[in-house]
């Protein structure tokens, strides 16, 4: 089939972008949306142009790498799935796509459809860690974990931070994605004792890093790949309330 | 930094505050509706109940200087967390999809906004009598201010009653939203309760939309008249 293409492109971060047309032929239903540009990459690169840059590394839909918007939907059209993992079966012969990078201010555009999420290795770093025993290891069973609370915890560890709430959110808020975070340790006794000062720490780091407020319009889990439940957020709207008045700080 | 400054300078603060300035607007408003109910009963019960209030000054200035403490608080934080949103997203997307947000939850500020300009409006129009100068001197029989003459003067003309309604329906969605946002904000999530909040803010909000209504819309059509 014929797809025509409206991509952003730009050379630099500071460089201005503006959108080119491109139109590819002869892409197969069976190719994924990144395997399509791998083959318009081919013929632009025979061609002695710029290839167009956008990340990926497992083309499985489990890394967070990838991911752009298509016709002003993250990820594109299909449910709880990534770029990676949408194939060209999801649209038709003569359709045309506007591919533009995740816009935030906390994610700027590296290159064409490339943004920097370390934005969020830096939410991580604030507060995504637990508290171990080191030395020899413990009896597996000595901690007892609810199973609703294990179940909730595992669904808020399928984050894969690839940055599409952000994406997705009219504020640009990384609410979903903060909230998974602290979610999924905080729900576990792991990781009880760092409870408070999680949801404190990483709520300050994700405000320095200026992403926006949460609004309750639930674009961000529409879109999540993973098929995060906008719960979270509320779970850590009232971690980051209790934390604050029981806290010493 | 206190925490109670860090708290209100956090995103996840300053919503806490909306939820809960916005819960308190809320309560104030279905009184209001609920007196206002008071307009079908006829000129003596309403000026009774208007004298009686203005006779309680412990009353009606505890709610006035709530009110004037909680509503420019909630409007001040609003307009920070707007600017907040447009900082967070300087460069716009030439296409956007919304997927799951609702006609309500994107245009909750644009109602806001309205609901700020009617609120100043209606001050002036009865509390202030600024618009209408000759409401402060109207009396009844009894020497009590003659508030149901007011209300039926004030919403004799269409053009007033048509600045009403338009409050009205901005109110319906900004509570359709608003008021389960709220608890989302608190943290006050459960799935055995989600849906009841959904469902308790449109129920409430219609409530309140077509209490308010009624009494312009019946002064116009002359169900209640003088």
């Amino acid at each position: 089939m014929k797809i025509t293409l409206n991509v952003w492109r730009q050379s630099s971060p500071q460089a201005a972008g503006a959108f080119v047309k491109y139109d590819v032929d002869g892409v197969s239903a069976d190719m994924s949306m990144l395997e399509m540009l791998d083959v318009l990459n081919d013929r632009l690169e025979s061609k002695g142009e710029a290839p167009i840059a956008f990340d990926h590394d497992c083309r499985e839909g489990i890394c967070g790498s990838c991911g752009f918007m298509i016709n002003g939907v993250a990820h594109g059209p299909e449910k709880e799935i990534t770029v990676c993992q949408t194939h060209m079966r999801s649209f038709k012969d003569g359709d045309e796509l506007t591919l533009e990078p995740w816009r935030a201010m906390a994610f700027p555009v590296m290159r064409d459809l490339m943004v920097d999420r370390s934005a969020f290795d830096r939410i991580i770093q604030a507060g995504g860690y637990v508290s171990v025993r080191t030395g020899s290891a413990p009896e597996a069973n000595a901690t007892p974990v609810m199973k609703e609370h294990a179940d909730m915890a595992f669904e808020a560890a399928a984050c894969i931070g690839c940055g599409a709430c952000v994406a997705a959110c009219p504020n640009a808020a990384a609410m979903l994605f903060t909230s998974a975070k602290v979610s999924h340790l905080g729900l576990l006794p792991q990781g009880a004792p760092e409870r408070d000062k999680r949801a404190l720490d990483m709520v300050a780091q994700m405000d320095k890093e200026g992403f926006g407020h949460c609004t309750n319009h639930g674009e961000c889990e529409a879109v999540c790949p993973k098929g995060i439940s906008v719960n979270f957020i509320a779970r850590m709207n009232r971690d980051l309330l209790k934390a604050t008045l029981r806290s010493t700080r | 930094m206190s925490w109670l400054q860090s708290l209100y300078a956090s995103t996840i603060g300053k919503k806490a505050v909306m939820a809960i300035t916005g819960l308190i607007i809320f309560g104030f408003t279905l009184g209001h509706m609920a007196g206002n109910l008071l307009a079908f009963f006829g000129e003596d019960t309403f000026n009774n109940y208007a004298a009686t209030l203005k006779g309680n000054p412990p009353l009606l200035w505890g709610t006035r200087l709530l009110l004037l403490t909680v509503i420019p608080l909630h409007f001040l934080t609003a307009f920070q967390l707007i600017k907040r949103s447009n900082d967070a997203r300087p460069a716009t997307y030439s296409k956007w999809q919304p997927q799951r947000s609702t006609y309500a939850s994107r245009t909750i500020r644009f109602g806001g906004i309205y609901l700020l300009g009617f609120i100043l409006y209606h001050l002036a129009h009865y509390t202030l009598f600024l618009t209408n100068p000759e409401f402060g001197g109207y009396h009844d029989a009894q020497g009590r201010h003659d508030a149901f003459r007011m209300v039926v003067e004030g919403f004799s003309n269409p053009v007033n009653v048509a600045v009403y309604l338009v409050a009205m329906l901005s109110l319906v969605f900004h509570l359709s939203h608003g008021a389960w946002s709220m608890f989302q904000s608190m943290g006050l999530n459960h799935p055995k309760y989600n849906q009841l909040r959904e469902r308790a803010a449109w129920t409430l909000a219609i409530v309140l939309t077509v209490g308010f209504s009624s009494v312009p819309i019946a002064v116009l059509t002359g169900v209640v008249h003088r």
